[in-house]
């Protein structure tokens, strides 16, 4: 899929992303990847400034994520502190081409919370390899 | 700080106090911050359990212990010379009751995204520490991700992408569930669309998003 230059794999899925969100009220280009919490497929913003992965609030409660057994924490996000909760959930990277990879990462999720979904690093990208290619707007992934 | 003499559950410590965290540690090391207490020694002195990073943000080895604070023949912090921790202090390590003051330590570690400090704190507490339920749930939650390739269905969701780019301004507000480039529902509930796409029963596994 992609490939280093003594020919090992790099990334081993790709998918395509959007490149824009469209309830920000300005323009400008986002990188929203498709992923899956538990089996529930959504769009998720890849953000590697973001401590750690978020759950957007109405999701993780349709997936009980709330009521998983976590550790209470506050974050400081783009929209101020947040006092919510860490846990263990299995997140999916859909591939379009080539390997999925299935990532049993750590998420925060709050009541709080009133935005969308975030790729971060911590607790998920952290082990895995990825790249970006605007031109065709794919994001490529591999497990470490 | 509780009052010198009076016993205290480290569990139940109201009194603990988390010291500030420098941002700067030595190249030999340097305090990760600690809680003071009054605890169960003879002498009922106040003391301090600290963390110490020992060098490139590396925790020491068993320096997540109980020292005495903050000018004690046992321990003398510094930042030029290394940390070592005094027979005497290991014998009266009172890590098996200080739950409540290593969970508040994570906690600020963590306000301050200080997220591999927390890992190694918790990865350094001793096995018979982390059986303890809250400590058992953090080492969960700050550990590594765990990565396994999978075989999946390999749906493209170009044309779902394109309907998004051309539909989203009639749906603010809504969540949308999208298969083959095509509306299944809309709904301002996620449970509610969720639960009519169960009646629906697309062939394809629909892409939710809020708009």
């Amino acid at each position: 899929m992609l490939s280093r230059t003594d020919g090992s794999t790099f990334a081993a899925g790709r998918s395509t992303y959007l490149d824009a969100d469209t309830r920000l009220p300005v323009e400008g280009a986002r990188i929203l990847v498709r992923l899956e919490f538990e089996g529930v497929s959504v769009l998720a913003l890849l953000d590697t400034g973001a401590a750690w992965s978020i759950v957007n609030t109405e999701v993780a409660d349709a997936l009980g994520l709330f009521e998983k057994d976590g550790s209470q924490v506050t974050i400081s996000s783009r929209i101020g502190e947040v006092t919510g909760k860490l846990v263990r959930v299995n997140a999916t990277l859909v591939a379009e081409d080539g390997e999925a990879v299935e990532v049993e990462s750590t998420v925060f999720v709050s009541r709080d919370w009133s935005q969308g979904s975030f790729v971060g690093y911590s607790g998920l990208l952290e082990r895995i390899r990825f790249a970006i290619d605007p031109d065709s707007n794919s994001f490529f992934f591999g497990a470490l | 700080m509780a009052a010198v003499g009076q016993q205290v559950q480290w569990a139940a410590e109201p009194s603990a106090r988390v010291l500030p965290i420098p941002r700067e540690t030595g190249a030999e090391g340097g305090l990760l911050g600690g809680v003071v207490h009054n605890g169960p020694r003879t002498d009922a002195r106040p003391f301090a359990h600290v963390w110490v990073l020992s060098s490139q943000s590396t925790l020491a080895r068993q320096e997540d212990t109980y020292r005495t604070w903050p000018n004690s023949p046992m321990f003398r912090l510094s930042s030029r010379s290394p940390m070592s921790l005094h027979p005497s202090a290991c014998k009266d390590l009172q890590l098996g009751s200080s739950t409540a003051a290593i969970a508040t330590m994570l906690r600020d570690l963590l306000a301050h995204d200080r997220i591999l400090a927390a890992r190694k704190l918790i990865d350094a507490l001793p096995a018979n520490q982390v059986s303890n339920a809250v400590l058992r749930r953090w080492r969960g939650v700050l550990a590594e991700p765990v990565v396994r390739r999978k075989m999946s269905e390999r749906t493209a969701r170009t044309r779902d992408f394109q309907w998004l780019r051309e539909n989203s301004c009639a749906y603010t507000g809504r969540w949308v569930a999208l298969a083959d480039g095509e509306l299944l529902a809309a709904d301002e509930s996620l449970t509610e669309l969720r639960r009519r796409l169960r009646t629906i029963a697309p062939g394809a596994k629909p892409l939710f998003h809020r708009l």
